[in-house]
């Protein structure tokens, strides 16, 4: 620790003139002041997605905190050391063990970079203590912490190992993170142990400034001749940027009584056009009609509305003022576009006893249950004849991935999709791609076709046929979906695909199989082959798991390289249609350390009460290596059914009132 | 010497006293300046011709009005519904729900004094009330607020609600929950009877205050 009283002043003025330096950049998404971690201070669900451009250090990263105490980050560094360039693929994580009291300090632990031997690994332990404005944290870290890059800290020729965590030298470091009431200005100052080209110990200072809501830029710089900006957006998928009940409010709900039983009752056909006129202002549409008995039979749906229990809510309340007094059940239909999927049923008088209540979603919970759609149903009212239709669009996409190379770029594509639909169950689409950012220089092709590492023998700079495909789905079993595809499922392969899944409405998960065979697409061209083929069974299970709408997909099979691989993903949804979800794939041939994919789903409406329920997405990571990797483009059917999913329509319930 | 600067002590405590009772209300019967308010038009003597109840309700923080009309008592509360299915739900003048107005209120619920419900006379109001305040969170169990109010009794004045001279007396409540929010409600009650005409009161953290003017009160013995 030496000079450290100029070493703010150094600072600033090293900030003129960029040296390469090597120092703990970042902390792979977890909490940091600047490049030293803190104490995590956000709350529950909350996300940041960061973006670090320096002259020799570039990351992407995700910071998640699944709840008030624990943090899990995932970044993509890319790391410029003079000679070359070597990026990685970290997951880190961290944990407030102690919350910090009047007179005691919180305690944190993180593992940043577990399972990585990139030059990002590293783990600290850290006090923190909230002055007023002023959080300070001191703490001791190892691995990058403490100056210590070398590789193979943390993986042994792809087995994760653990026995380096918290072992080797040590080095201090310090923080402080000030609000200063103005304008959401932050200032971060920090000092690190761990020596540079320019210094033995390190000094930084950031400035940050919140731009628009949720997003904040940030200038900083260090004694180590390195400055930067970062960029970070904040969000909260609990916490929308707008109102979420601006729009047209739900109907009155009218209790039944013995009187309404004396009025005159209205016939299925009245009560029909009456509950589609009243709806449709609501943007629900009701497909199907049947009054019967006691009961009342409807298959509703909502382009704009991704919460199912609130569309559920939204036609009961109708039906509750226009049924007859004698109608006890309201059943409702949930239809995915190619099956019907759910029926939730609903019993009328335990909504009478629920309406208004403090209580009332738990108690119409109590008077909800679920059964699977039957296999055939009779004619009903509402119901018409599909016209097939012929629809097309064209959509920028944009990704971060390792297609080009081993280090993460961002990729922009245009794709032209056309789509004809010859039934809800059927139809053929087609989509030409053109890769505009980041295109890759056309390699030789291997002398054998390879699953995924020969993508840059394909041609660049041209428009290509991604897909062209025809798929079919129908159900064997009020509870068995299933689905063939057949064409050019992607720009690497095409052939034939079908899936079975089990799902039972009334259970938290579901048990899926596909097998897939397929011949390797030309390199060159819209339509030929090369001389290799490649087949797959891969055995899935999506489950929901406990009660904040976490979920696991756990996929085991053989992949395309004839491997057998274990694919994991986990995730959280949320009743407004955000949906966060971190993946990896292990093979039994894999050479190379883990890597982390991670998605992101944001609905449109919670930017904009008139969004409506599609999304934007941001995928990162993901397929790269040849092991472990599947066909992609066959269209999966849990990707449609799990809207369905009983957790996930429980998730939305406090909504069935609104 | 002494009491010189005694006396400016309490002039100015009284004086600060005096004026944060005047801001508080100011602050929350006119929130956003930036938020243009579309307030509808009342046709009072359509709604007396016709014997309805009838609330003004004001969403200041989205800019939203509309003019509710009670649909329904149930368990005691009235509903009113406006266009758009825009609705609040009144416990005496107590606001229990909302929908349509910004982020839904689920329902409140109080002690059984609560002069809100009671429609107590200014003055007689209890010290302290607390009131639980029920929002859509995820899953099947609403997310729970509880707020513990002190009032202070305000100015005696006459305000004009929908086109009716009212004479009131001004009261502000000072709240804070039990997640360390505060936040203000100001009533005006008839000065005769405590019943309420205007209030402002806070209905969770995203949606905040709600303005309801009685146009024509809910009589059912009328």
């Amino acid at each position: 620790m030496k000079n450290k009283a100029q070493g703010f002043s150094h600072a600033f003025l090293l900030s003129i003139g960029l040296a390469p330096g090597v120092a703990a950049e970042g902390i792979g998404g977890l909490s940091q002041a600047i490049d030293t971690p803190r104490a995590a201070s956000g709350g529950a669900d909350d996300l940041a997605i960061i973006f670090d451009y320096r002259e020799n250090y570039r990351a992407l990263s995700f910071g998640l905190q699944p709840s008030d105490r624990f943090e899990i980050g995932i970044s993509f560094p890319t790391y410029d050391e003079g000679s070359g360039s070597s990026s990685g693929n970290e997951i880190s994580f961290g944990l407030r063990l102690l919350d910090e009291g009047p007179y005691v300090p919180g305690l944190t632990v993180g593992v940043v970079g577990f399972g990585s031997d990139d030059r990002g690994s590293g783990e600290y332990v850290l006090a923190s203590k909230t002055f007023g404005a002023f959080q300070t944290s001191v703490g001791l870290g190892w691995g990058r912490y403490a100056g210590e890059y070398a590789g193979g800290r943390g993986d042994d020729d792809g087995v994760i190992r653990t026995d380096h965590l918290f072992q080797g030298d040590t080095e201090p470091f310090a923080n402080i993170v000030w609000e200063t009431g103005t304008r959401g200005l932050i200032a971060a100052a920090e000092y690190s142990g761990v020596a540079g080209p320019e210094a033995e110990d390190t000094f930084a200072a950031s400035l940050s400034y919140p731009v628009v809501s949720g997003l904040t830029v940030t200038g900083l710089v260090n004694n180590q001749g390195s400055a930067g900006l970062r960029l970070r957006f904040d969000a909260n998928p609990t916490r929308p940027f707008v109102q979420t009940d601006i729009g047209r409010g739900p109907h009155p709900y009218v209790e039944n009584s013995p009187a309404r039983a004396n009025r005159p009752q209205p016939q299925a056909q009245q009560v029909f056009d009456t509950l589609k006129e009243r709806l449709e202002d609501e943007d629900i549409r009701i497909r199907r009609f049947a009054m019967a008995g006691d009961t009342i039979d409807v298959t509703a749906s909502s382009a704009k509305d991704p919460v199912f229990a609130r569309i559920s809510g939204r036609v009961a309340r109708v039906l509750s003022a226009i049924a007859p007094a004698n109608i006890t059940t309201f059943r409702i239909t949930q239809n995915t576009g190619a099956f019907d999927s759910n029926v939730v049923v609903l019993d009328r008088a335990g909504l009478d006893r629920a309406v208004g209540a403090p209580n009332a979603a738990e108690r119409a919970w109590e008077a909800t249950s679920f059964e699977a759609s039957p296999m055939s149903r009779p004619a009903a009212l509402g119901e018409t004849g599909f016209v097939p239709r012929f629809s097309y669009g064209i959509a920028p996409t944009f990704k971060a991935d390792f297609i080009r190379s081993d280090i993460l770029e961002f990729t922009g594509t245009l794709n032209a999709n056309a789509r004809y639909t010859f039934s809800p169950q059927t139809f053929v689409s087609g989509t030409v791609g053109y890769r505009f950012l980041n295109q890759w220089t056309q390699q030789d092709p291997p002398a054998e076709p390879q699953p995924r590492s020969d993508f840059t023998s394909y041609t660049p700079d041209l428009p290509y046929l991604q897909s062209l495909s025809l798929r079919h789905r129908f159900r064997l079993a009020p509870q068995l979906y299933s689905r063939v595809s057949a064409g050019l499922f992607e720009r690497a392969y095409g052939g034939v695909s079908g899936e079975v899944i089990w799902r039972d409405p009334e259970q938290n998960f579901a048990l899926g199989l596909e097998a897939t065979y397929v011949q390797k697409r030309a390199y060159e061209g819209w339509f030929g082959f090369e001389d290799a083929d490649a087949s797959t069974l891969i055995g899935s299970l999506y489950a929901n798991v406990g009660q904040n709408g976490n979920f696991v997909v756990l996929d085991a099979g053989q992949y395309i390289a004839g491997d057998f691989g274990v694919g994991l993903t986990v995730g959280r949804n949320y009743t407004n249609g955000w949906r966060i979800a971190a993946s990896t794939t292990w093979s039994e041939e894999n050479d190379a350390p883990l890597k982390f994919g991670a998605e992101i789903s944001i609905p449109l409406s919670w930017t904009s009460p008139e969004g409506g329920a599609s999304t934007t997405n941001l995928s990162v990571g993901g397929q790269s290596g040849d092991f472990g990797s599947r066909v992609s483009g066959t269209g999966l059917l849990y990707d449609e059914l799990r809207a369905s999913d009983k957790r996930r329509i429980e998730d939305g319930f406090g909504e069935f009132w609104n | 010497m002494i009491k010189v600067v005694f006396s400016a002590g309490v002039l100015i405590a009284l004086s600060g006293c005096g004026a944060s009772l005047g801001q508080m209300r100011d602050a929350i019967l006119n929130p956003n300046p930036e938020v243009a308010m579309t307030i509808p038009q009342v046709n009072r003597a359509a709604i007396e011709q016709a014997d309805l109840a009838a609330v003004l309700m004001l969403s200041p923080s989205v800019g939203l009005g509309a003019v509710g009309i009670a649909i329904q008592m149930r368990d005691g509360r009235i509903i009113y519904n406006a266009n758009e299915n825009r609705m609040v739900t009144l416990d005496g003048g107590l606001i229990y729900a909302t929908r349509g107005l910004g982020t839904n209120l689920q329902a409140v619920t109080t002690q059984s004094d609560d002069p809100l419900v009671t429609e107590a006379k200014a003055g007689t109001w209890p010290s302290q009330v607390t009131r639980t305040y029920f929002l859509t969170q995820r899953g099947t169990s609403f997310a729970q607020v509880t707020a513990t109010c002190q009032n202070q009794v305000g100015r005696s004045l006459d305000i004009d609600v929908a086109g009716a001279k009212r004479a009131v007396v001004e009261v502000v409540e000072s709240c804070e929950t039990d997640t360390a929010e505060s936040f203000h409600n100001v009533h005006y009650l008839d000065a005769g009877n405590g019943r309420i005409w205007r209030t402002s009161q806070w209905t969770g953290p995203v949606q905040g205050n709600i303005q309801v003017d009685v146009i024509e009160p809910f009589e059912p013995d009328a």
